[in-house]
């Protein structure tokens, strides 16, 4: 009796251990898989938004301490001519390329979704191809088609179409100040708005036909479809897109970096160039540089913010 | 997602044919614009290098006997592309490799697993996707500077260990695996490493395939960060050596660059890239939409 009963106790206790360690076991284990991916999070994700942070309030050029200068950067950066030329014209390529290219991928878009489906995959493939090209490779072969003596545009436009004739001369594509932000914005556009024909595609398929069927009972017209029909389901695809847009147009870096670096005199001075030539060349005012990436970061966020709610997707 | 059968009844009439023709034009119009300035790259690879100066400039696509195939064996030679070549390829493979190890292991966790500040982390993992790199770029380069890592491997794929996306992908991807396998394996007593090994690792591969497409395009044209660590020659990957051959190599500053040897390097460079996407674009695609879809 004796026996059975320690035997039953003994039991109860090491069914009990069991648990407990696998209960301890469980209650850890997720934490091991996610390990590599948090440490790896906090120190190049957060910690460094939250030291850049630290560090805009500072003033250092790699060498030696940095030192403490409260909002100075901020105010020096505010009062430097040239970063409020970079700050316009950082704005205005980004509004030009956004404008453009979600335009246009949103009317090849359109028109694809009305093609054969071999024409409409193997066009969607060919606009894919510049998307998945490194964008400093773009930037390379444009600045040869923009040359302006011997680049295929000018040739175009002079000789194969003629307007040579009617007085015009050749054009600086990237070395007059004044057209030099559309000629970014233009490589830009082409590289890119495969991306957005992809996405407004996808949104376009998701569109059931019944709609368009009762549409056309009605006796709707295609101008009348797409304004009261199509559009209203594309809202979230075209939030996406705006806001994924924005972001691209607000980093540029590469393409600038690759043609004008900024020139001719400032005209095509973007944030992130200025951030880079800071913090990289030259100076290497890390202080500054972080002063500026956050105001890139800040006018991003309140951009895509205001975007998403006039679209009423938050 | 297509696959819908549009029953149309479809009326000859003029309307029809002129909205089909101006369509199909518009199509055309469409394809040149993307097409031509390929064509004229790979024009231009071809060409010996006086060609290239002439005016009007001469399309030698179509004239085999002008063609020049020897401006890719020069290329490689005399700007040693083939060791930008495995700088790339080993940076890819590292930052390839550690991307799905971290995201799938963090995305099994995420999906599957319980844990107290599951959904927070997600979140915060999620938010830090609308972060522009650049704003890491300062921050992380001082770190860098500070572990001795410039102009090396480790510095250079220090910030592409793992994206924010890939996590996400790996995770949405897996909530669709069911419950009960998992839980079937677990009373069989698995361990949960088994688990991930033996029945989520195969069951993942599609989105195994979209990380990788991802995350190797991401890395094969990066650029910004290549150039901040990157300052030695033989440490260059390919974005930058192409830069170097079209901006002058070393100090001496070329006015005009050979840009039948600068097309031709372009060429080689991109040619990984776009053999990848087509061979993969499904999975490419099918990433890209997810996100446009569900994000």
């Amino acid at each position: 009796m004796t026996f059975e009963k320690i035997r039953h106790l003994m039991d109860t206790l090491k069914r009990k251990e069991e648990s407990e360690e696998i209960t301890y076991y469980k209650k850890y284990l997720p934490y091991l898989f996610i390990l590599p991916a948090i440490v790896w999070f906090f120190t190049i994700r957060v910690a460094s938004l939250a030291y850049n942070l630290w560090l805009s309030f500072h003033s250092w050029r790699l060498i030696g301490e940095p030192k403490f200068v409260g909002l100075r950067n901020y105010q020096e950066l505010f009062t430097d001519k040239v970063f409020l030329i970079t700050l316009k014209n950082t704005a205005l390529f980004a509004f030009g390329y956004v404008t453009l290219s979600v335009l246009l991928g949103l009317a090849i878009a359109l028109a694809l979704d009305r093609m054969v489906r071999w024409v409409r995959v193997t066009l969607q493939t060919l606009y894919f191809i510049p998307v998945v090209t490194a964008t400093v490779v773009v930037a390379i072969v444009w600045t040869w088609i923009y040359d302006p003596v011997l680049g295929l545009l000018n040739w175009f436009l002079l000789d194969v179409i003629g307007l040579r004739q009617f007085g015009l001369r050749p054009i600086r594509w990237l070395g007059d100040p004044d057209i030099v932000l559309f000629s970014l914005i233009l490589l830009t556009v082409w590289k890119n708005v495969g991306y957005n024909v992809l996405i407004f595609l996808a949104g376009l398929q998701a569109i059931p036909q019944e709609y368009y069927e009762a549409a056309a009972i009605d006796g709707a017209g295609t101008f009348t479809v797409i304004r009261k029909i199509t559009l209203p389901l594309l809202k979230f695809t075209t939030a996406f897109v705006l806001v994924i847009q924005t972001m691209n147009g607000f980093q540029v870096f590469d393409q600038v970096y690759a043609t004008t670096m900024g020139g001719p005199g400032n005209a095509s001075m973007v944030l992130v160039l200025l951030i880079y030539l800071t913090a990289f060349v030259g100076e290497k005012s890390m202080g500054k540089a972080a002063a500026m990436s956050w105001i890139l970061l800040l006018t991003v966020l309140i951009l895509v913010i205001l975007q998403l709610r006039a679209l009423k997707q938050i | 997602m297509s696959g819908k059968k549009k029953t149309q009844i479809r009326k000859i009439t003029t309307i029809n044919l002129i909205k089909n023709v101006i369509l199909y034009t518009v199509a055309v119009i469409l394809a040149l614009v993307i097409i031509i300035p390929f064509l004229w790259v790979i024009d231009t690879a071809l060409k010996e290098y006086s060609l290239t100066l002439r005016y009007p400039p001469e399309w030698i696509l179509f004239k085999p006997k002008l063609w020049n195939p020897e401006n890719f064996s020069d290329v490689i030679k005399k700007y040693s592309l083939v060791t930008f070549y495995i700088n790339s390829l080993i940076v890819a493979t590292i930052e390839v490799i550690s991307t799905i190890a971290m995201s799938s292991l963090a995305g099994y966790a995420f999906a599957k697993l319980k844990f107290r500040g599951r959904d927070i982390l997600f979140l915060i993992i999620l938010g830090t996707m609308t972060v522009p790199f650049q704003v890491y770029m300062v921050p992380v380069y001082v770190f860098v500077v500070k572990l001795m890592w410039v102009n090396t491997y480790q510095g250079r794929v220090l910030p592409y260990l793992l994206s924010g996306f890939s996590v996400f992908m790996m995770r949405q991807f897996m909530r669709q695996i069911p419950d009960e396998l998992i839980d079937a394996a677990r009373i069989d007593g698995c361990s949960e490493f088994q688990i991930y090994r033996k029945i989520i690792l195969p069951l993942i591969k599609p989105a195994i395939a979209t990380v990788t497409v991802y995350a190797f395009m991401t890395s094969w044209n990066e650029f910004i960060w290549s150039s901040i660590v990157l300052r030695r020659t033989q440490m260059l990957t390919l974005p930058i050596a192409i830069m170097q051959i079209y901006a002058g190599y070393g100090s001496a500053y070329q006015f005009t660059p050979y840009w039948n040897y600068v097309m031709a390097a372009i060429l080689l460079a991109v040619a990984p890239s776009i053999v990848v996407f087509v061979a993969l674009q499904k999975w490419f695609v099918r990433g890209i939409t997810l996100q446009g879809l569900k994000g």
